[in-house]
């Protein structure tokens, strides 16, 4: 190798680099786990692990009640630790280790690592989750990720379609300008962002909350913010809320109350024309349509533990000339065009059934990976043992 | 190396950090699917009004005068020296739902939340047509400097057209033992004004992609051709323009007629709304369901439900016409037979309401 390529390389090399990293990953599972004390584990996930840097709260290490510590500092998340460990190990390989038979149990052990790496980062960036909510001889076109909102603002004047302006949640947080896009029919304006809410009547709600909206649906209503779902409090997930601020050409259109908890959109009408608007769970739209026939949920005789959750669905796909019934059940998704549907709630009453739709292109590549990492580990130490087996002369 | 090593990874942090942001996306997106059991909300902002929701008021009670947001009424319940205030309050949709909304109110009573599966545990079920009720009884503290027990009881109430209705009292336990049987009963006394939460509502009571009502009044179908034995319903449900009944040899049929705002929530939702309601499975297209058209501007769905073994096979007829902006839906439901004698006065009476001469 040049020497100047391996004197630029080297300390990507460096055995120092790894034990930093493992000792930065380590750190790194350990602050976040305790933020899932507070966090739900799928916000922890975006912000420690699925993130290039993360602010830690020192708040975290030490509990509240002992003392009451301000301050966060930044630190490499897991695409940042999880990159250079693929690099120091690749870089390592290329100029420290030999490629002989000796090493070929570590060389397929460690294959098996950077498999692993890969795979992660692949789900990371291209695995998609959300639920398909379909009642009971209704149907549904598109998927909802339950760890994300958008304010939508439809225009549904065509008989045959929405024209739909979303703003995703990412740039509803960051709040204070006015949003303005010459798609979107009027400005918006996000007043307070709740990430997680609940929402009131007038006379129920806490003392110093009053109704902020002037317009819509949510004018009486007072909204709340409360702290986030974190899965062992009952909550399961966030229900975002927000006042927000509308206008056109600088005219006001009042201060609406958007909320997760507000079903149905509400009408704002611009220049006589309306447009929905509603915050909502992102969607994702499907090229087929899922119906759902019948929805069971045994229960066994004379208890209300339940036996079996079924749902019989007609898929429908036009592009793929498909029209078929399946039935989902617990343990028998369906896997259709690269998705697989799991059988996983259902509306109260048993209205409804509510799958879960995954699509993880790198599903294969930890089970890979597991294999090469098991057979790199056998064949590593079958070689030494036979290796001491043959000095000893056993 | 160290240094460089160290260097690298600074820069990789506060380069890379920072990227994730998502950007305004516009598309078109296929129009929902109908929500099935209770409709599309109508929002203040569309005009539309909230149903109405009549009681029987239990005695010993008194409606407390003053209006307020979201509070539809406010009762005095009496029972000896012991009184109580009974709240009810309607939001639309079905205002987050039922577990959401109880632990909004264990909430209140600084009780710990509860998860999904054990909802129907703290809930008694009731219902009445479409109405759909749960009554709640629960016992926590009230908060505050005395902290004192706080007992709630409750009922949340789906009308099954676009609201959450929601009783409540909440007091002393002792104080609420005496009213108990009477909140529950005037929760369970709850009924659509006009019989809507009858299980055989029209286009749009009960069921269906209702973008609110249109709103009419009885000058809206002067000039209508309506046939002599068809009786006409003089207290239909609020989000009916008319109904009636007719009744020949083959049996009893009901027509109903609907104006909803805009396209009604469009042709293929509200197509397989009444195939669901006749038990049909939904159709994928508009094209997959023969339609016909009378006069030009009205559409036609003749609908026959799977025959059962009963003899008597469901049948609806549905003709949309779109009429000032709005969309007329005429429907025809009762057994095969007794529909088949009534088509032609349902086609007069499609063909007389889309005229442009006699609704200028």
């Amino acid at each position: 190798m040049n020497p100047n390529v391996k004197k630029t390389f080297q300390p990507l090399a460096s055995l120092q680099l790894t034990v930093v990293l493992f000792a930065m990953a380590m750190f790194l599972i350990f602050a976040g786990t305790l933020a899932q004390v507070h966090q739900g584990i799928w916000t922890v996930m975006r912000l420690y692990f699925r993130s290039f840097v993360v602010w830690i709260d020192l708040q975290l290490f030490v509990p509240i009640n002992i003392a009451e510590i301000p301050g966060r500092f930044p630190f490499p998340g897991g695409f940042v630790i999880g990159t250079l460990m693929m690099i120091n190990l690749i870089a390592a390989h290329s100029m420290r280790f030999k490629l002989t038979s000796k090493r070929a149990g570590i060389l397929i052990l460690h294959m098996g690592i950077v498999l692993l790496l890969v795979g992660e980062l692949i789900t990371a960036v291209f695995a998609q989750e959300g639920n398909m909510t379909i009642d009971e001889g209704s149907y549904a076109n598109y998927t909802e990720d339950i760890r994300q909102a958008e304010l939508a603002v439809i225009d549904a004047s065509s008989p045959d379609y929405d024209q739909v302006v979303v703003i995703p949640e990412s740039i509803l947080v960051d709040y204070g300008d006015p949003i303005r896009d010459s798609r979107l029919p009027f400005d918006v304006t996000v007043i307070e962002w709740m990430p997680n809410s609940r929402l009131f009547g007038p006379m129920g709600a806490p003392p110093g909350l009053k109704p902020r909206a002037t317009a819509g649906t949510g004018k009486g209503v007072v909204a709340q913010r409360i702290a986030r779902a974190t899965g062992v409090d009952g909550q399961n997930v966030d229900a975002p809320s927000a006042y927000i601020k509308l206008s056109h050409e600088g005219q006001s259109l009042g201060t609406w109350l958007v909320s997760l908890y507000l079903d149905d959109a509400q009408r704002v009408t611009v220049g006589g024309k309306s447009y929905k608007l509603s915050l909502r769970f992102k969607r994702d739209y499907k090229p087929y349509t899922m119906h759902l026939i019948d929805f069971r949920h045994d229960k066994f005789v004379g208890t209300q533990k339940p036996r079996n959750f079924s749902s019989l669905i007609r898929l429908v796909d036009p592009v793929n000339r498909e029209d078929r019934q399946v039935l989902i059940y617990m343990n028998n998704p369906l896997r259709y065009g690269g998705e697989t549907f799991y059988q996983s709630a259902f509306k109260e009453g048993d209205t409804g059934t509510i799958l879960q739709v995954v699509r993880n292109p790198g599903w294969l590549l930890p089970y890979i990976s597991c294999t090469l990492v098991s057979v790199g580990m056998l064949l590593h130490f079958g070689l030494n043992l036979t290796k001491f087996v043959r000095k000893v002369g056993l | 190396m160290w240094v460089r090593a160290c260097l690298l990874l600074l820069f990789l942090t506060i380069g890379l950090g920072g990227c994730e942001r998502d950007e305004i996306q516009a598309y078109q997106a296929p129009k929902d699917a109908p929500r099935i059991g209770l409709a599309t909300a109508a929002t203040p902002a569309a005009g539309a009004r909230r149903p109405e929701m009549t009681w029987t008021v239990p005695k010993g009670w008194r409606q407390l005068p003053g209006e307020r947001a979201m509070r539809v009424a406010t009762f005095e319940a009496t029972s000896g020296a012991n009184t109580v205030e009974v709240a009810v309050s309607a939001f639309p949709g079905r205002a987050g739902g039922l577990l959401s909304n109880m632990n909004r109110w264990r909430g209140q009573l600084n009780l710990d939340p509860i998860a999904q599966d054990d909802v129907s545990e703290h809930l008694t079920p009731f219902s009445k047509g479409n109405l759909r009720g749960f009554v709640l009884d629960m016992i926590g503290r009230g908060g505050g400097n005395n902290n004192a027990p706080k007992r709630m009881i409750g009922a949340i109430i789906e009308d099954g057209v676009s609201m959450t209705w929601f009783v409540k009292a909440m007091d002393e336990p002792s104080k609420l033992d005496d009213h108990k049987a009477s909140i529950v009963g005037f929760a369970q006394s709850f009924r659509l004004a006009g019989g809507a939460n009858s299980a055989s509502g029209g286009a749009g009571a009960g069921q269906g992609p209702s973008e609110g009502s249109a709103g009419h009044n009885h000058s809206d179908h002067a000039g209508w051709q309506i046939p002599a034995h068809w009786k006409p319903d003089s207290n239909p449900s609020t989000i009916l323009m008319a109904a009636y009944d007719a009744k020949n040899a083959a049996g009893e049929v009901r027509i109903t007629v609907t104006a909803l705002k805009g396209d009604g929530g469009g042709v293929l939702p509200n197509i397989n709304r009444w195939r669901n309601q006749l038990g049909l499975a939904p159709v994928a297209r508009i094209d997959d369901q023969p339609t016909q058209r009378i006069g030009g501007q009205a559409m036609v769905v003749d609908l026959l439900a799977a025959d059962d073994g009963s003899g008597a096979r469901q049948r609806m007829v549905v003709a949309t016409l779109p009429r000032q902006g709005n969309t007329l839906f005429i429907k025809m439901a009762g057994i095969n037979e007794a529909v088949e004698k009534e088509k032609q006065a349902f086609e007069q009476l499609v063909l007389s309401s889309g005229s442009p001469h006699t609704h200028p």
